[in-house]
């Protein structure tokens, strides 16, 4: 059997089982493992009702614009910084050695202190988003200045290149997919922070929704938020995937 | 005439791109005999490789079948060892780990085995590099390991796949001497490939001009039958290079490469 | 020389700098402590517990279930990552879940953990090892997949079968493949840790471990807490990074620079 035919087989088999074992059989309690058949009918009831507040779209389109907006401010920052700290000997020297520091600390232990910084709300989450996107674009952009292939800059110099002109148009382009993998990395960070940081302290959101239906024992609806998040996560993924093919047409690309 | 000891009957080997088959070799049909040195040699991408790696039996035939006395091969195997363009070293193993590797899957006790690996060092010259690692050698020393691994397993034949292609040519032109010296030691079945030209005519007992793709025999010459310097590998490689009977050898062994060469190029 | 020097410069300007801006009083010390406050208080919680247990009691607590949810993650990412990689048709049937799962963030099984395992240990050590189980098993499947095809042609050569490329060569090869994506796991799993403890621990009775800790200190408002938690979090999830570095470096010695 062709492995493809197995993979189609395999899934098959599994949402068979799954939806025998748990609605019509049920083998495994619904309070435990929800059925598939419940997931997709919570889906539309959640669609029209709200749940825990808002309804599933105002809770998705309230993560998604929370990660989208800290996500976009540190890409841009993290690249900016790590780009200056690649190519600036002085500035890398300076700056280099406090991130180092400060970068062991996993973003989400940030958010007690953010917390008390900021409050309970929309900027504490942001900010820690903001610091788990900003670490990867930052390292990703400085690797990716400072390997430029010294044979192309001396090539690019022999044509009368200056300093400016080297960091544009030698560095930087050669460092792009270094830089955009950064940026993926940066994404699936924030997706993961944003889930936390609402499971913690938030009052919408998918987080939030998981959160409320494990009290009120809705397993389908805790599901239901987790393959919004895990079926979002890699549509941006790939989304970005394909910037980068865009962008940088000369790489042989490898799928991920 | 004796049994051969490798058979090429009728082989034929065609690769599927897309919608187009795309034919590697045609109809080749070949004896090799016992304790002969036979050379390949043709164009770049004329299909030679694939020919030794059926013989290798790490590709099947589309058609025919390569014979090793008299039985069809159809699976690698130490009975064949092969010698790599690329060296093909376990990165991770030693040298002395790298070259009784081979032995691993025969029945030998121990002390056979340690006497089997000992013997190939001092042959190939790598006293003092039996604990070193490959990344630590040099491009010659790497296919001398090689080469030490495939004599190691006494196989009942030699394939060496343009071994000596990645070296550099002050590398090649020792390795090419040592390969004879160790061919009088002990004798094989050997089928090289090489897209050298000087290289087949001073290793070879009879050298195979290959055409372009799909790969057939342009012409066999016999060295031993033209008297060619039968003495030729007492001598060293410059003096036989340097010979009338080579210059006029090589004139016509490049004549017919060439011509294989142009008429590719002539139809792109 | 001077390279070094730069660095312990800058990070005491930092240092300095921070000093500075605490003890002008133009911050609360709720907001920002002075580093003096910090360190006396971790030193102080060596002897004196905080959040229920001494400083060594919370590293210990989070070592621990960071150590079970390690094995029991390693113990079946890596044997079915390479079992995936070395078996096409395994592979076929295991690999949709996995990728349908495999986006999730460790982080969004939590409310499923506390539904499955309640509050506790359990619970905490399932998330921590999704979290380690992932970039496992990736790389498992990926080193023994991408094994250099010349040396598997160059092994069946020799008369290597089946199961002997696997045990001679794919494996070999494919360790200090499997052991860099063991590491990503770990800083993974050691940041799925502090959520997890974050998340679960401050409601139990006995909240012992760092983020528990630190969300203890928040909403006791003890700032120097909340940042000692974070430096020790820190120099620990750096520390084992440095030791699984050192252990793909020396399984990798041979692959060349």
């Amino acid at each position: 059997m062709s492995t493809r035919n197995l993979s189609i087989l395999s899934i098959i088999v599994i949402l068979v089982v799954w939806e025998l074992s748990t609605s019509i059989l049920n083998l495994i309690p619904a309070l435990f493992l929800p059925s598939p058949s419940r997931i997709v009918l919570d889906f539309f009831r959640t669609m029209i009702t709200p749940f825990a507040g808002a309804t599933f779209i105002e809770h998705l389109l309230t993560s998604l614009y929370l990660v989208v907006s800290a996500f976009i401010i540190a890409v841009i920052t993290g690249v900016t910084l790590g780009i200056f700290m690649g190519w600036y000997e002085t500035f890398d020297r300076i700056v280099y050695p406090i991130f180092q520091l400060i970068r062991p600390i996993p973003p989400l232990a940030w958010i007690p202190l953010a917390i008390v910084w900021f409050g309970i709300g929309v900027a504490s989450k942001v900010f820690v988003i903001w610091l788990s996107a900003f670490v990867p674009s930052l390292i990703n952009a400085y690797i990716g200045i400072k390997m430029t292939d010294r044979t192309l800059i001396e090539a690019a110099r022999v044509y009368g290149a200056k300093d400016r002109d080297l960091l544009w148009h030698v560095s930087i382009p050669s460092g792009l997919p270094l830089i955009l993998t950064g940026i993926r990395l940066s994404l699936s960070n924030a997706w993961m922070t944003i889930v936390a940081a609402e499971l913690l302290a938030a009052s919408a959101g998918l987080g939030y929704m998981m959160q409320i239906a494990r009290r009120t024992l809705e397993p389908s609806i805790i599901a239901l938020g987790m393959l919004a998040i895990g079926i979002l996560g890699t549509l941006m993924t790939r989304g970005l995937f394909i910037l980068e093919k865009k962008l940088c047409p000369w790489r042989e690309q490898q799928t991920s | 005439m004796p049994e051969p000891k490798i058979q090429f009957e009728n082989v034929s080997k065609n690769y599927t791109r897309g919608n187009m088959v795309v034919p590697a070799v045609a109809e080749f049909n070949l004896s090799i005999y016992e304790n002969e040195f036979v050379v390949f040699v043709g164009p770049s991408g004329c299909g030679k490789s694939t020919l030794l790696h059926m013989a290798a039996g790490l590709i099947s035939p589309s058609s025919g079948t390569v014979l090793l006395d008299g039985r069809a091969i159809t699976e690698p195997g130490p009975d064949r060892a092969v010698v790599f363009q690329q060296f093909a070293l376990f990165p991770w193993k030693t040298v002395y780990e790298n070259i009784k590797f081979g032995l691993r899957f025969k029945t030998l006790d121990e002390i056979e085995k340690r006497n089997t690996v000992e013997k190939h060092i001092a042959m190939m010259g790598l006293n003092g590099f039996e604990n070193s690692y490959p990344h630590e050698l040099s491009g010659g020393m790497k296919q001398r390991v090689a080469i030490a691994r495939a004599y190691a397993v006494h196989p009942a034949v030699l394939l060496l796949d343009e071994p000596f292609a990645a070296l550099d040519a002050q590398t090649r032109t020792i390795m090419q001497e040592e390969l004879v010296v160790f061919g009088e030691e002990e004798r094989h079945t050997v089928l090289f490939i090489t897209h050298s030209v000087e290289e087949a005519i001073f290793l070879g007992d009879r050298v195979v001009v290959i055409t372009r793709r799909p790969a057939r025999i342009k012409e066999v010459i016999d060295l031993k039958d033209s008297g060619f310097m039968p003495d030729r590998r007492e001598r060293s490689l410059d003096e036989v290079l340097s010979s009338e009977q080579f210059a006029s050898l090589r004139t016509k062994v490049w004549g017919l490469v060439r011509s294989e060469i142009s008429n590719e190029r002539g139809n792109r | 020389m001077k390279v070094k020097y730069a660095s312990f410069i800058s990070i005491g300007g930092f240092i300095l700098l921070w000093w500075l801006i605490s003890a002008s009083g133009m911050i609360s010390p709720r907001f920002l402590p002075s580093p003096g406050s910090v360190i006396i208080s971790l030193y102080g919680m060596i002897w004196e517990p905080f959040a229920s247990v001494t400083l060594q009691g919370h590293i210990w607590a989070s070592i621990q279930r960071f150590f079970v949810a390690f094995v029991v993650a390693t113990g079946i990412a890596i044997p079915l990552g390479a079992w995936m990689g070395w078996n096409e048709k395994v592979n076929a049937v295991v690999d949709p879940v996995f990728e349908v799962l495999r986006f999730i963030p460790p982080i969004a099984w939590v409310p499923f953990a506390i539904l499955w395992f309640r509050l506790g240990l359990k619970s905490e050590c399932f998330i921590i090892a999704i979290g380690i189980f992932v970039p496992s098993l990736v790389n498992s499947r990926a080193g023994i997949r991408f094994v250099d095809p010349v040396l598997i042609q160059a092994a069946k050569t020799l008369g290597a079968k089946g199961r002997d490329i696997l045990w001679h060569v794919s494996i070999p090869w494919s360790l200090p493949i499997i052991v860099g994506g063991v590491r990503i796991g770990m800083g993974l799993g050691w940041m799925c840790l502090v959520a997890a403890e974050m998340i679960s621990r401050p409601t139990l009775k006995g909240s012992a471990g760092l983020g528990a800790m630190i969300e203890v200190a928040r909403v006791t408002l003890a700032s120097q807490y909340i940042i000692g938690g974070m430096l020790v979090i820190g120099v620990l999830g750096f520390a084992m990074d440095i030791g699984a570095n050192y252990f793909e470096k020396k399984l990798g010695r041979w692959r060349e620079a």
